[in-house]
């Protein structure tokens, strides 16, 4: 069996196409990398935008710019819906960045071998999973809503708005937390489970001392 | 490490452990479109291993056993998405079967290969290849009384397999 077997090694299978495997390879590396970097900017850009909204309001409004620019009047309650958007989005930003490190740092452990490698695929799935429970990401998803419909309603205020004219728009928020909510917790048994499924099999075609 | 030297590190591990490459893709994958598919996915998870890559064990070892987890991971997935396929000429290929490497045995057994499930697929191969027991229980994470087991049948099965063909004048 193994004259057999070494004889491929005389002459090789296949024929390597090495030009075009490395720009595959580039291609695959560099589409990664931008979606992931795309996926943190987003958060990133998100947060920063917001909370710099934010202020820019509060400049405006402890400088009294505000009024004396455009004649807007914001109150003390005004002021503190502000802070609260702006920690609300600060908050979001850090747990983002924080997830991600985390994440960072367990792609970077080196497994010692096949069935650890197994088991470390195992267990980012079911992190994956735990991350979209429902009381996990109301709470990853709350603050940043609450900071929008916050900065929305101190804006409509000052434009000399109706109150009752945020309603529709804290409704369209409400409504696209509860999509971005579902939406998550599909990739659950469409993605997550399957995967999770596929992984446990493995391990136990590994483990298992009879074969199929 | 940039990019640069990590390309180099994997033109350094592809042009001296190709065989290992090719080996898993044949065994795993079975016409010239999903070989070509596997073979790529298999050296870009080679080239990312290569950052995680401390020195533990031997390259030939640890390109083994990248290959054969993104190869036993691909054919679940290639499972799911058959019907998705594209035809060869669609896209670049990396791969192409050598015409000229034509064993009527080396196919019979590569056939054998096929039949066995993932896992036991890898065990034959780095079996065949010439790693000892203690090697293959080292890279797979499962006792060596288990890889005995395990490759002990896979023997038998082989030899009876073999007694068949001869048999059957083949």
């Amino acid at each position: 069996m193994k004259v057999i077997w070494d004889s491929q090694n005389e002459e090789p299978l296949f024929a390597v196409n090495q030009q075009g495997l490395k720009s595959v390879i580039d291609k695959k590396a560099k589409e990664f990398n931008k979606f992931v970097r795309w996926q943190e900017a987003q958060s990133y850009i998100s947060s920063a935008l917001v909370i710099g909204l934010i202020t820019l309001a509060l400049i405006g409004y402890f400088s009294g710019g505000l009024e004396r620019m455009k004649g807007v009047e914001m109150t003390k309650w005004d002021a503190g819906a502000l802070f609260v958007g702006m920690a609300c989005w600060a908050f979001f930003g850090i747990r983002v960045y924080v997830s991600r490190a985390s994440q960072r740092r367990r792609e970077r452990t080196t497994a010692k071998n096949l069935l650890e490698e197994i088991e470390q695929d195992i267990a980012e799935v079911e992190s994956e999973m735990t991350d979209r429970t429902l009381p996990v990401l109301v709470k990853a998803f709350i603050p940043p809503y609450t900071g929008v419909i916050l900065f929305t309603w101190v804006v409509f205020r000052a434009l000399g708005l109706p109150e009752w004219s945020v309603i529709p728009f804290i409704c369209v928020m409400i409504g696209g937390l509860i999509f971005e909510t579902f939406s998550q917790q599909k990739l659950v048994p469409d993605k997550l489970i399957p995967r999770k499924r596929e992984l446990e099999s493995l391990r136990k075609k590994l483990l298992e001392s009879h074969s199929d | 490490m940039n990019e640069t030297e990590q390309m180099q590190i994997f033109d350094e591990w592809l042009t001296e452990h190709r065989g290992v490459f090719f080996k898993v893709v044949r065994s795993f994958a079975f016409n010239s479109h999903d070989q070509d598919d596997l073979f790529q996915e298999i050296s870009t998870q080679v080239f990312h291993s290569i950052l995680k890559f401390n020195g533990d064990s031997k390259v030939s070892t640890w390109i083994y056993r990248v290959a054969l987890y993104s190869a036993m991971r691909w054919s679940k997935k290639e499972r799911r998405h058959q019907k998705h396929h594209e035809s060869i000429e669609e896209r670049d290929y990396a791969l192409r079967p050598n015409s000229g490497n034509q064993n009527a045995q080396l196919d019979w057994l590569y056939e054998q290969i096929a039949k066995l499930n993932e896992v036991d697929r890898s065990l034959t191969l780095m079996m065949i290849d010439g790693y000892s027991y203690a090697e293959i229980s080292k890279a797979l994470g499962i006792t060596e009384s288990l890889v005995g087991v395990r490759l002990n049948r896979i023997k038998k099965r082989f030899t009876e397999q073999s007694k068949t063909i001869k048999e059957n004048g083949i």
